[in-house]
């Protein structure tokens, strides 16, 4: 009775249509996935077709809109549409992983938004999308869907009751414009960019006369640089241009990047001319990692990814949207306690073994070899005499198979897995034991020489297994048992 | 501390018609293998190159490393394989190279399946797979007499209870 009340709150439990701007939309839609058409009927340059085409295809999206209804029902969110073959879509509040409001420019210059309802399991069909509504309505209804989700899972009673009273919102994190700047500089989008400067190169088949033009302007052997100092320029600038478009595109995603608690519930806002707010609720988070390439370490910087349990398969979608893309190593701790209630800083790590550093070693020269023996017949085929350069690559890999050993750890604290790894990147998985699904301790016939095992804490979500890597096998063995959620107490010898 | 030596002993093996499947398995893998083998090098010499050795060497030797492979491997397969329905978790041990011991608690268990493959149903065994709401849970039983796999599952289910896994 409880899920009926917060079901008719939001205005009449009443047939609702989506916004009456829709037909618009849909039609921008149909143009976009009939773009051969529409280019045809543009192609042929009279008026009286194209306004015929925009009336026909307006009376159809008007029809479709017509025919959408969508109503919060006791227990689900009924979805109603299709003009000749009919469907009906029923999602249970249960289900709901995650409720997202987007608004494109547009929809911000008109008031509208996409409210975009995900569901656990697979495929892109998980998602309901109402494409437009006002933005009160999607904020109402995505309140009262959240409401009602909370209500229907009725494990958190108080928590539920404390949602229900509209609760206030507190920010835990800002991002300034700079900061977003700097996760762009120092993150994967510098590599990135090289994906967007690809097509730009292929300008030529594009618009052969431009790259006429250009060649004719910059002639490529009188621009070619030749002295080094030209070089050196040339390299500067390329690297200038690749680092603010890098800064651009991280700005165009990530602006005004805000992570707030509201109720028991995640928001992530975040977007330049596409506002994107994420909803999670705090209960169906899994895992969180805190990762730290070499760069953001030294210059104090961190960034945070959180796993929910949402689609196996757009797992990853779903990650970024609720990354956080940079913030000062000195925060992590503060919003880890805030994303994992009850978690503790990040403690000091417990070091593998040492027989585990021979191991880290060891694979990271297995795992140079190729690139070494590669880097060795280039060099031979480039120049005799420069081959034996490339066995420089061994104390490298050395060094880096030392860092490996030295980035690895694990603690575990108030019911708190940590675990540390990674090089460049380093990687601190932080896993509430209580989340886990399974575990197990697993050894190669190189591990079980030295007495080595790894731990994998399987949880749910689509990212990658948390694991204890090269522990000593006994204690590998006592952190399946913390997983398991048996007697965590103090460390037993016997086996 | 007390579970876990309760649980070291109630630790069960698999049906000893495992191995016969295994072995089947293994060695029917082997053959292809060896017949692909034996079309290339007949192939090649007809063709006119000349690899070395007389024809049918390489497919002879695949087929005795298979042979042999197909021997020993299930029988140290099944002497490593212990499970055991521990009171609050699931608990497979197994692996000859690659030692895994991996422990699944019933309350997280989502389904489970009970499939057979054609060996399987012919020496009348079935394979229980444990599933949870993570993808990495590693948890196949493979050699269980089919009679056993649906009281197995009745009773893993019966322990899993009603709770929200996730």
């Amino acid at each position: 009775m409880r899920s009926e009340d917060l079901a008719v709150a939001p205005g009449g439990g009443g047939l609702r249509r989506l916004h009456v701007l829709s037909p618009v939309f849909f039609a921008a839609g149909h143009v976009r996935r009939l773009w051969p058409l529409a280019l045809l009927v543009l192609a042929r340059r009279q008026l009286w077709l194209i306004v015929a085409a925009v009336v026909v295809l307006l009376a159809v999206t008007t029809l479709e809109w017509l025919r959408r209804t969508y109503v919060l029902e006791a227990a689900a969110l009924r979805v109603e549409e299709g003009v000749l073959a009919r469907k009906l879509r029923v999602v249970p509040f249960d289900r709901i992983q995650q409720v997202d409001l987007v608004r494109k420019p547009l929809h911000r210059v008109l008031g509208v938004a996409t409210l975009r309802v995900e569901t656990a399991g697979g495929g892109r069909s998980a998602e309901v999308d109402l494409d437009v509504v006002s933005l009160g309505e999607a904020q109402a209804l995505r309140s009262s869907l959240l409401r009602a989700k909370a209500g229907a899972a009725e494990a958190g009673g108080e928590e539920a009751e404390a949602a229900a009273a509209a609760p206030p919102e507190r920010a835990l994190l800002r991002l300034s414009v700079g900061q977003v700047m700097l996760a762009g500089i120092t993150g994967t989008r510098a590599a990135a960019v090289l994906a967007v400067l690809g097509p730009l190169s292929q300008l030529s088949d594009w618009s052969p006369s431009l790259s006429d033009w250009l060649l004719r302007r910059f002639n490529p052997e009188a621009v070619a640089p030749t002295t080094p100092a030209a070089v050196v320029a040339v390299a500067v600038l390329a690297a200038a241009v690749w680092l603010g478009l890098a800064a651009a595109s991280s700005v165009v995603t990530d602006f005004g990047f805000t992570l707030a608690r509201v109720g028991g519930d995640l928001v992530v806002r975040r977007g330049l001319l596409e506002r994107r707010e994420a909803v999670l609720p705090i209960a169906r988070l899994q895992v969180v990692r805190v990762e730290e390439s070499l760069l953001r370490r030294a210059l104090g910087l961190a960034s945070i990814r959180i796993q929910s349990a949402g689609r196996a398969g757009g797992a990853d979608q779903t990650a970024s949207r609720l990354a956080i893309p940079i913030l000062p190593r000195s925060e992590v701790n503060r919003v880890l306690g805030e994303l994992l209630p009850g978690a503790a800083p990040i403690p000091r790590l417990l070091a593998p073994p040492p027989v585990a550093r021979r191991r880290a070693v060891r694979r990271s020269l297995v795992g140079a070899a190729p690139l070494i023996v590669a880097a060795a017949v280039v060099l031979w085929a480039l120049s005799r005499p420069t081959a034996p350069a490339a066995l420089l690559g061994v104390p490298l890999a050395v060094l880096g198979g030392l860092a490996a050993y030295r980035s690895l750890g694990h603690a575990r604290r108030d019911g708190f897995l940590y675990a540390r790894r990674g090089v460049p990147i380093r990687v601190t998985t932080v896993v509430p034991v209580a989340k886990a699904q399974s575990g197990s301790v697993r050894s190669s016939l190189f591990q079980r020489r030295v007495g080595l095992a790894t731990l994998h804490v399987d949880v749910a979500g689509g990212g990658p297994t948390p694991r204890v890597l090269d522990e000593a096998e006994e204690n590998a063995e006592e952190l399946l048992q913390v997983v398991l959620g048996r007697s965590p107490g103090p460390r037993f010898s016997g086996g | 501390m007390t579970e876990r030596t309760q649980s070291a002993t109630a630790a069960r093996a698999l049906d000893r018609r495992i191995v016969v499947v295994w072995t089947v398995q293994t060695a029917a893998f082997f053959l292809v293998l060896a017949a692909i083998v034996l079309v290339v090098d007949v192939g090649s010499r007809l063709a006119g190159a000349d690899p070395p050795g007389p024809p049918g060497l390489a497919a002879g030797l695949v087929a005795l490393a298979g042979g042999l492979l197909a021997w020993w491997y299930p029988r140290a397969d099944y002497r490593h394989w212990r499970y055991d329905v521990a009171e609050d978790a699931l608990e497979l041990r197994h692996g000859i190279l690659r030692r895994v011991h991996s422990a699944i608690p019933y309350f997280r268990v989502q389904h489970i399946d009970v499939t057979q493959g054609p060996v399987e149903r012919l020496v009348g065994l079935s394979r229980l797979v444990v599933h949870t709401a993570s993808a990495g849970t590693d948890a196949t039983i493979p050699g269980i007499a089919a009679g056993d796999a649906e009281g197995l599952r009745r009773l893993i289910l019966a322990r899993a209870g009603t709770g929200d896994a996730v």
